[in-house]
């Protein structure tokens, strides 16, 4: 099985979906889009599986589909590498891709703000898209290919925030992501130029091996750098590969995009913006290990960019009451966790985290979105409770995957971020702030436990707050099956609160009643809230006694990875770990118990006013704006003078050229004979 | 000598393209003579697609049939071991231009149909004139690409050109049309006159109008047969080739009927018209200048003619186009424009040819290749956009239009985003291809064109065409703007064109006016077919250069 077909099969139903989609019946896109990613991700097991049968050292495949791009000495290759890391990475994005488009099925069957289903077929087509992408990004084994990837995910990003593109603040948000991402890729695509000068090749191989030896040297070797003076040329690559993934990963500075994003449909959030693509910076990093271990100023840099970011977010978090605002920035923070382990060189318990993430987030995402599907668009956890008893099975797959976000002890959420603070405060033996970072980290987890618990309590138990229409409208038996609903214009009006416009508005239901999801909805919760408790099983840290197969993650990954150095292997930090059980289970309890019934979020109102929207909106976006308007006088004045004036002579110029054009074909003939008579008189007088 | 030895003689079998079109033309010329009109309407664009398509699959035999110990070749007079002596030559490079006037024509054929049927079929059938026309002028051009006789090439440019003639002024109860018809025709007989005269002098000065020979005695003077005239007469010779070949490629200074046609032709016949033709005089060019006379004196002078040439042609078709507030005259002053980058590459083959590098000449010769292919690509796929607009009726009721008028205008792209986003996004896919901005095959196209002249040490012309592409960044983006940017303006224009206006079976709603409004099938689908491939030629352009590298033209100016 070539691996090409990983990016084919869902490319194929883009095709389909996108040219004749718009004509087929409502579920057949869907399924389509579903059979697409399934046959993907059956691919990637059958190549994982060969994969795994094979020794150690050749565990690096490398399929060349076709060269791309040849001139002179630059050549790129459309050619992907199966190696440990891209399989694991392609089998959470075909496997977890293959879930929630399932449960999109269900999810998007009635649309609120699509009553008539048109835009249907364009949801599974971007979403088969994204998963092409995706694969591409994970897959190649060059720089640039990647960075199609990177882009494409980037674009369908854009398209599918702004999926219900009528809704102002969907508009708005795909704008902002894509503009926010357009300064990150501006450094990858920078990273790669110094990259290709330096190296003459984009290929992962060339570069790693030619790293220590040509990318080493002073940045001032290369032209137009000799500002930079003695700082290594790898430095500067790495630095600017780092602002290329914390615009993906949305971390500080970048990160202002991914909570707006949530105005997209929730599947798109669970996917792409908690399973997937803001995993793909930290897929970068790690990719590039070997540069960034050649550069601890960027490591160190990332690291405190990690904490940092997981600490504000978290901060955040504890202010909202949106369901997927807080999810949102739940998000960004564990981001951040990622980058901390990148930062502090383990990768292994990055990709770790990365692999966990996927299944709790996105079984929380999806969970929410069943909340906000059966609470007719109510996203405000104020307005909630008491739903353990209506949702069985959202309420319990929602407790599962928030255990293991709040890194309750023995799920898989604790393993892999117990692991990431462990070895945080282990690099602190090469530099005394990643014991700092390491003290965020273990400050940061509280939160977690804390905003975490709080919102499970909040939205499954305690009394109900939702309010029901009560306008008399007899409630017809309801059928769990999608399509039951056939009237549009009996929608619910809450009446109690003014809710606001919410993009993600959902099911426009004839009655009130809270009901449980159907079946192709709940079927990915379960799935995924399995993954959420024991995908940890693969990573439990090494304690006498626990047999080898429960650490089989590093024991696949490490072969790939330089070893930090100083990194002690092996041995468990049993204060740490204890510290973990205490954090994770004291916060899950104290959160829980200040959640139920709550009325306000465990900060006040003016602390998310304090946040980091703020700030950035202080700081940054308005020192952005000075810069631009002083940047627009001189464009205005000079540059576009310059321009204008040089415009206005070619206009002038074509005005006048344009004049020989008379429509005479007599003035046309003399005109042929003069250039002919020019032409032959050159000829003759040499 | 009888047909049946004539045939095993000189290898017909090669020809079997050319044989097919030409037989699906009679066929439906002489359907045009028998069927009522509905039946005309219905099947002859069918008929004709089957051509097309036939001719298609009969070129995949004839791959690498060039390199077989018979050859791909025809002789004039008796059969020849030595394959210099040939004048048609069925070689992988006259298989690409086979390949792309086909792809061409087909367009062209899904193009047609409601121009023929709505709008100018109003009072006589002549339905089965226009596709076999159509498909005579194609068997010109595929003539022109396999000829190593210039007086083959003669005969391929008539048979192209005069099929030509009567096709742009088609649309006869328009007078623009007419027009347009009567000034192609005028000015071409003068360039005819050009070139058969080059080919006289040239005959004169060489004893003979074979390439090959050209070849040998340009390079080397005293091979001349006795008799011969002074090497003046082949310096005029080749002159007057350029001449010729400069208008039917819209060179400037040759290049002034190019927007009056474009403009005035039906709009299929200019999309068939900016690519087959121009196509066809590059397919000449190339065999001629660079290789027939490459490694002459006289080339020396002819490169520096051609270098002022291409400078010219692209400045002023960027100039001038900016000013245009037409889209078709627009895309004519581009396509002029285009001319000169692509001479570009023909320049940068000559300079390797002469140079001896025949690797790097291979390059810039595959080069040109890709750009022509990117060219029609994207040309077509434009014009195939102006006759949706217009089949859907979109200058129609405007006011201060005259009824007849279709030419679209600047602003009736206005606002067209909202209301056609599929023509609008597939328009700006070519635009932005025209202009050379990546992902698309212009951008590839430029890019190998300005690296062999780059490998060529031809830096002057590299700079003069970046800042040529600098400026058709302006007029190329200035459709885009209007489509995306602008509410529509004050004259409302183009309700009929929503996709709702067809009705079930394709054919157009006749609106109060008498125009028909509606789209049909056909046109999306070679407008997407188009649109589809000018992003994969960038997706697949190694793949493609490795094929465009086989059919390039190798030193001896004959394809593998």
């Amino acid at each position: 099985m070539p691996l090409f077909l990983i990016v084919l099969f869902p490319l194929l139903g883009f095709a389909v979906n996108g040219l004749i989609g718009k004509r087929l019946p409502k579920p057949i896109p869907g399924a389509i889009a579903c059979l697409a990613v399934l046959a993907s991700f059956v691919v990637a097991l059958l190549r994982f599986f060969d994969l795994a049968s094979r020794p150690e050292n050749a565990r690096a495949i490398n399929e060349t589909v076709y060269n791309w791009m040849s001139a002179g000495s630059f050549k790129v290759d459309v050619s992907f590498l199966f190696d440990q890391l891209s399989a694991i990475m392609i089998l959470i994005v075909t496997g977890v891709g293959f879930l929630i488009h399932l449960y999109s099925v269900g999810y998007m069957a009635d649309d609120h703000n699509d009553p008539q289903g048109t835009l249907y077929a364009r949801y599974f087509t971007f979403l088969n898209l994204f998963i092409a992408f995706m694969s591409v990004l994970v897959l190649a084994d060059n720089y640039l290919l990647m960075f199609v990837g990177w882009e494409g995910v980037g674009l369908c990003s854009y398209f599918l925030i702004g999926y219900w593109f009528q809704l102002d603040e969907a508009a708005e948000a795909s704008k902002k992501a894509f503009i926010v991402n357009r300064i990150g890729d501006f450094g990858f695509l920078l990273g790669m130029m110094l990259m290709f000068l330096a190296v003459g090749s984009l290929k992962y191989a060339d570069v790693f091996a030619a790293a220590s030896t040509k990318l080493g040297v002073p940045a001032s070797n290369i032209a137009g750098l000799a500002g930079f003076g003695g700082v290594t040329l790898v430095t500067v690559i790495t630095l600017l590969l780092t602002v290329g993934a914390t615009g993906k990963s949305a971390q500080i500075p970048l990160y202002v995009w991914l909570p707006d994003a949530m105005a997209g449909p929730t599947p798109v959030s669970a996917l792409i913006h908690a399973a997937t693509m803001v995993t793909a910076g930290i897929y970068m990093v790690a990719r590039s290990a070997v540069l960034f271990e050649l550069s601890p100023a960027t490591k160190l840099l990332i690291c405190g960019i990690g904490a940092l970011t997981a600490l504000a977010a978290g901060l955040t978090a504890l202010a909202h009451n949106d369901i997927k605002k807080v999810l949102a920035y739940s998000t960004v923070s564990q981001l951040g966790f990622m980058f901390m382990a990148v930062g502090a060189g383990a990768y292994v318990a990055a990709i770790f985290h990365v692999f966990t993430h996927a299944f709790f987030k996105a079984c929380l995402f999806l969970g929410a979105g069943s909340v906000i599907h059966a609470l007719h668009g109510e996203q405000d956890m104020r307005k909630m409770g008491g739903l353990a008893t209506k949702m069985k099975a959202t309420h319990i797959t929602f407790l599962l995957a928030g255990l293991a976000l709040a890194a309750f002890p023995l799920t898989s959420g604790f393993f892999s971020k117990d692991e990431i603070i462990a070895q945080v405060f282990n690099a602190g033996s090469q530099n005394s702030l990643y014991t700092i970072f390491g003290g965020v980290g273990l400050l940061t987890a509280v939160i977690t436990a804390l905003y975490t618990g709080r919102q499970y309590a909040q939205v499954f138990l305690g009394e109900s707050r939702f309010a029901h229409a009560t306008d008399g409208h007899s409630a017809p038996a309801l059928s769990e099956v999608e399509g039951a609903h056939e009237t549009h214009e009996g929608q619910v009006t809450h009446e109690v609160h003014e809710a606001p416009a919410t993009a993600d508005a959902h099911g426009a239901h004839s009655t009130g009643e809270v009901h449980e999801s159907p079946t192709i909805m709940t079927l990915p919760l379960w799935i995924l809230a399995v993954g959420a408790i024991f995908a940890g099983y693969l990573g439990v840290p090494h304690i006498p006694g626990v047999p080898a197969q429960l650490h089989g993650f590093a024991t696949w990954l490490d072969p790939l990875f330089p070893r930090a150095a100083g990194a002690a292997e092996s041995s468990v930090n049993w204060v740490l770990l204890g510290l973990g059980v205490l954090i994770g289970a004291g916060g899950w309890i104290v959160g829980r118990t200040m959640g139920i019934n709550a009325d306000r979020a465990l900060l006040p109102d003016s602390a998310a006013n304090l946040s980091l929207d703020k700030i950035y909106n202080q700081t940054v976006v308005a020192g952005g704006f000075a810069l631009t308007s002083a940047l627009r006088w001189v464009d205005d004045n000079v540059i576009d003078g310059i321009v204008r004036g040089v415009g206005t002579v070619i206009m002038l110029i074509s005005g006048i050229l344009r004049l020989t054009q008379t429509s005479y074909v007599r003035n046309y003939a003399l005109g042929m004979a003069l250039g002919a008579a020019v032409i032959i008189g050159y000829f003759m007088v040499r | 000598m009888t047909l049946q030895q004539l045939a095993q003689a000189h290898n017909i079998s090669i020809l079997a393209p050319e044989v097919v079109l030409s037989l699906t033309a009679m066929a439906v010329l002489i359907c045009g003579a028998f069927f009522p009109d509905d039946a005309q309407r219905r099947f002859l664009p069918w008929l004709a697609f089957l051509g097309v398509l036939i001719s298609a699959i009969s070129i995949i035999p004839l791959w690498n049939r060039n390199l077989q110990p018979d050859g791909g070749v025809l002789y004039f007079g008796p059969h020849s071991s030595d394959h210099d002596t040939a004048i048609y030559v069925v070689d992988n490079f006259s298989l690409f231009f086979k390949y792309l006037f086909l792809f061409t024509l087909a367009v062209t054929i899904s193009i047609s149909n409601r121009f023929l049927t709505a709008r100018e079929g109003d009072r006589h059938t002549v339905v089965g004139e226009y596709y076999a026309l159509l498909m005579l002028s194609a068997v010109g051009m595929m003539m022109v690409a396999s000829a190593r006789d210039l007086l083959v090439i003669f005969l391929g440019i008539e048979t192209l050109s005069i099929a030509l003639y009567i096709l742009a002024g088609f649309a006869r109860v328009r007078w623009v049309s007419n027009e347009a018809a009567l000034k192609y025709f005028l000015l071409g007989a003068f360039a005819t006159g050009f070139l058969l005269y080059g080919i006289a002098l040239t005959y004169y000065a060489t004893g003979s109008t074979l390439l090959s020979q050209v070849r040998v005695v340009a390079a080397n003077p005293s091979l001349a047969p006795p008799g011969a005239g002074s090497f003046t007469y082949l310096y005029m010779g080749l002159a007057f080739i350029l001449i010729g070949l400069g208008f039917k490629a819209a060179l400037v200074p040759f290049h002034q009927w190019t927007p009056d046609v474009y403009q005035g032709a039906p709009t299929p016949v200019t999309a068939f018209m900016a690519v087959g033709a121009k196509a066809a005089a590059f397919a000449a060019l190339l065999r001629v200048f660079p290789y027939a006379f490459g490694t002459s004196d006289a080339a020396v002078i002819g490169h520096k003619i051609i270098l002022v040439m291409a400078v010219l042609t692209m400045t002023f078709g960027n100039i001038v186009a900016i000013e245009q507030n037409s889209l078709k005259r627009m895309l004519a002053y581009s396509a002029i424009a285009h001319a000169g980058y692509l001479l570009i590459g023909v320049l940068a083959t000559n300079s390797a040819v002469r140079s001896g590098h025949n690797l790097e000449a291979n390059y810039a010769s595959a080069g040109v290749l890709y750009y022509l292919l990117a060219y029609a690509l994207m040309n077509l796929g434009a014009f195939a956009v102006l006759v949706y607009l217009e089949n859907a009726g979109a200058t129609a009721h405007l006011p201060g239009r005259d009824s007849e008028e279709t030419d679209l205008k600047m602003d009736d792209l206005r606002g067209l985003a909202r209301r056609q986003p599929l023509a609008a996004a597939a328009l700006t896919v070519f635009l932005l291809s025209l202009a050379g901005i990546p992902p698309t095959a212009g951008w590839f196209g430029k890019f190998f064109v300005f690296y062999a002249a780059m490998q060529q040490g031809l830096i002057g012309l590299l700079i003069v065409g970046a800042i040529n592409t600098v400026i058709s960044f302006y007029y190329y983006s200035r459709p885009i703007v209007a489509m995306y940017m602008h509410p529509e303006g004050a004259t409302p224009a183009v309700d009929g064109i929503e996709v709702a206006g067809v009705s079930p079976d394709g054919t157009a709603i006749v609106g109060n006016t008498g125009v028909a409004t509606g789209v049909s099938a056909e046109v999306l689908v070679a407008i997407t077919v188009c649109a589809v491939a000018v992003l994969a030629m960038f997706a697949l352009q190694g793949p493609a250069l490795e094929w465009l590298k086989n059919a390039a033209l190798l030193p001896g100016g004959v394809g593998r």
